[in-house]
């Protein structure tokens, strides 16, 4: 039988999504390079009952002790705001529900904007 | 059209279009021809409008008027709160004087900006349009 303790500790396993929890401290993040992105990183310490150690069979559990003791998890958020020019254009158009296509080539931009009579919109950017 | 120059990767069109710090965005026309551009990071919503504002700029060299008074009302209604709003206003009235050689549409901007955003730089630029009859 799980407590609310074990549910926690269950969630936390894997790159989970959920809110930023209190008492965290923000460790790092990282950005999404597809939609642009950024998950922000924290550090939670979280309470593991005796229950969960004598389920798994006391196999040993860094940073826990034998009275159930406490662990570190990871957990993860989305950043309020995408990152970078193309991360703000795929949140604008994942809200619309598409996604835009982006072309290489200015030269090639230009010819489908003149037969679509549209603009060429060029991103210049810094992949580092 | 949306295009993607990579730094790394196209430095010739880096150097062609003279593009010393990015992000910068480019509006170009079906030539080829660029129009607009703007440099750095915007939040989406600026980032929107900051776009439409920059194509209806584009489509008033192109002399597509009605097009482009669509587009900059727009930022205006769209986008209220934007700091392109105060551009897009100014850019409104030029567009509707393009397109009817009626000298009271730059006054009419003149006025609405200095009567919505007295402290922008764009009411500053519209002030000898004050001396147009209303």
């Amino acid at each position: 039988m799980g407590t609310s303790i074990d549910l926690l500790v269950a969630k936390s396993s894997g790159n989970r999504f959920l809110p930023p929890p209190e008492n965290s401290v923000r460790s790092s993040g990282f950005i999404n390079e597809e939609t642009g992105t950024k998950y922000l990183e924290f550090e939670q310490e979280i309470r593991i009952s005796p229950h969960v150690f004598s389920r798994r069979a006391r196999l040993p559990f860094p940073g826990r002790n034998q009275a159930g003791g406490k662990r570190r998890r990871r957990v993860f958020r989305e950043a309020e705001e995408p990152v970078g020019l193309v991360g703000q254009i795929n949140q604008i158009n994942l809200r619309r529900s598409k996604m835009i296509t982006w072309g290489d080539s200015i030269e090639a931009g230009a010819k489908k904007a003149k037969e679509e009579k549209k603009l060429v919109l060029a991103d210049f950017y810094n992949p580092q | 059209m949306p295009v993607r120059i990579n730094r790394e990767k196209q430095t010739d069109l880096f150097k062609k279009y003279t593009i010393t710090w990015t992000p910068t965005i480019v509006i170009l026309d079906g030539e080829g021809k660029e129009h607009y551009r703007f440099t750095g990071f915007l939040p989406p919503s600026e980032f929107s409008a900051a776009i439409i504002l920059q194509g209806a700029k584009t489509e008033v060299d192109l002399q597509n008027f009605d097009l482009a008074i669509k587009c900059f009302n727009e930022v205006i209604d769209k986008y209220k709160g934007s700091v392109s709003v105060p551009e897009a206003i100014f850019y409104l009235f030029v567009a509707k004087y393009l397109s009817t050689h009626d000298a009271k549409n730059l006054r009419a901007g003149f006025d609405r900006l200095t009567e919505e955003f007295p402290g922008s730089e764009w009411t500053l630029k519209a002030t000898p349009y004050k001396l147009i009859d209303k």
